[in-house]
């Protein structure tokens, strides 16, 4: 696990203050889409080995969502980002 | 049925004070105060809102009050006294439509810590740098204290300030005396 995020906000932090929400790479569907779309959306996730794009909400610090690009494999943080510029 | 009588009390009613890992004050490492009387607002601006910062600035400046920055469009505005209404007042209609004030004193108790050990116990409790050259004098940041949530600025290189939820202050307030002891505390607030 990752454990310094370099917030965009507040700098370099550990893990602790942070809390994972999970894959940022899919997208809500409508309301009116089928059963199935609406099942893999809630339910099924991939488990990457490699890059990995997660929302991840600094908690303890400037309570922002972010969008933290990692790796699985080496533990590296590629990317960090506020969520808002993805809204 | 039982009568539960609620009666307002201080943040730090009741806090451990003295010298605490040392019997001489002169050789406290750490001395750790509150400043209970202090005005706390909460400034709350909206996103692309503009110029908040520069307005508080320049209110805290002429007010000599102190600007805890708390995340984006979000800022704790501390004064060592209340301010003036007619002050509070203009600073709230330049403000205006652009950020909300919010009275916070009740909410938040300032902790001060200060003294030649400062840095080395504050680091048990938060992972900031905070070597000299990484926080500096002034600077302010959101951070976790422990478990606790808290705002910490560095004031001067030996004095900082941790700004506490009430209800946590109490719970911060022992866990710094715990922090504190091997280099001999003196606490009083």
């Amino acid at each position: 696990m990752a454990s310094l995020i370099t917030c965009p906000h507040c700098g370099v932090r550990p893990k602790e203050e942070f809390t994972i929400r999970g894959d940022a790479s899919v997208t809500r569907p409508s309301p009116e889409a089928d059963g199935e779309v609406w099942h893999a959306y809630v339910h099924l996730r991939d488990n990457p080995r490699g890059l990995h794009k997660e929302y991840w909400h600094h908690t303890s610090g400037c309570r922002r969502w972010l969008v933290v690009t990692r790796d699985t494999v080496s533990h590296d943080v590629i990317d960090v980002s506020d969520a808002g510029a993805l809204a | 049925m039982l009568e539960v009588q609620l009666s307002a009390k201080p943040a730090l009613f009741g806090a451990a004070e003295g010298l605490f890992g040392t019997k001489d004050a002169s050789t406290a490492g750490i001395v750790l105060t509150a400043s209970t009387q202090s005005t706390i607002l909460q400034v709350l601006s909206p996103p692309g809102a503009t110029g908040v910062a520069e307005k508080l600035q320049a209110w805290v400046g002429a007010e000599g009050a102190g600007l805890r920055p708390n995340g984006p469009g979000n800022w704790f505005v501390v004064c060592d006294a209340q301010p003036p209404r007619e002050s509070l007042e203009a600073l709230s209609k330049t403000l205006e439509g652009r950020a909300e004030l919010l009275d916070q004193s009740h909410g938040r108790t300032r902790i001060k810590v200060s003294g030649p050990k400062v840095t080395q116990m504050l680091a048990k409790g938060t992972a900031i740098d905070l070597r000299e050259h990484q926080f500096a004098p002034g600077q302010s940041a959101p951070t976790l204290f422990g478990h606790i949530s808290a705002q910490l600025t560095r004031v001067s290189p030996e004095n900082f300030e941790i700004l506490v939820l009430s209800s946590f202050a109490l719970s911060l307030w022992d866990s710094l005396i715990v922090m504190g002891r091997e280099f001999g505390i003196q606490a009083h607030c």
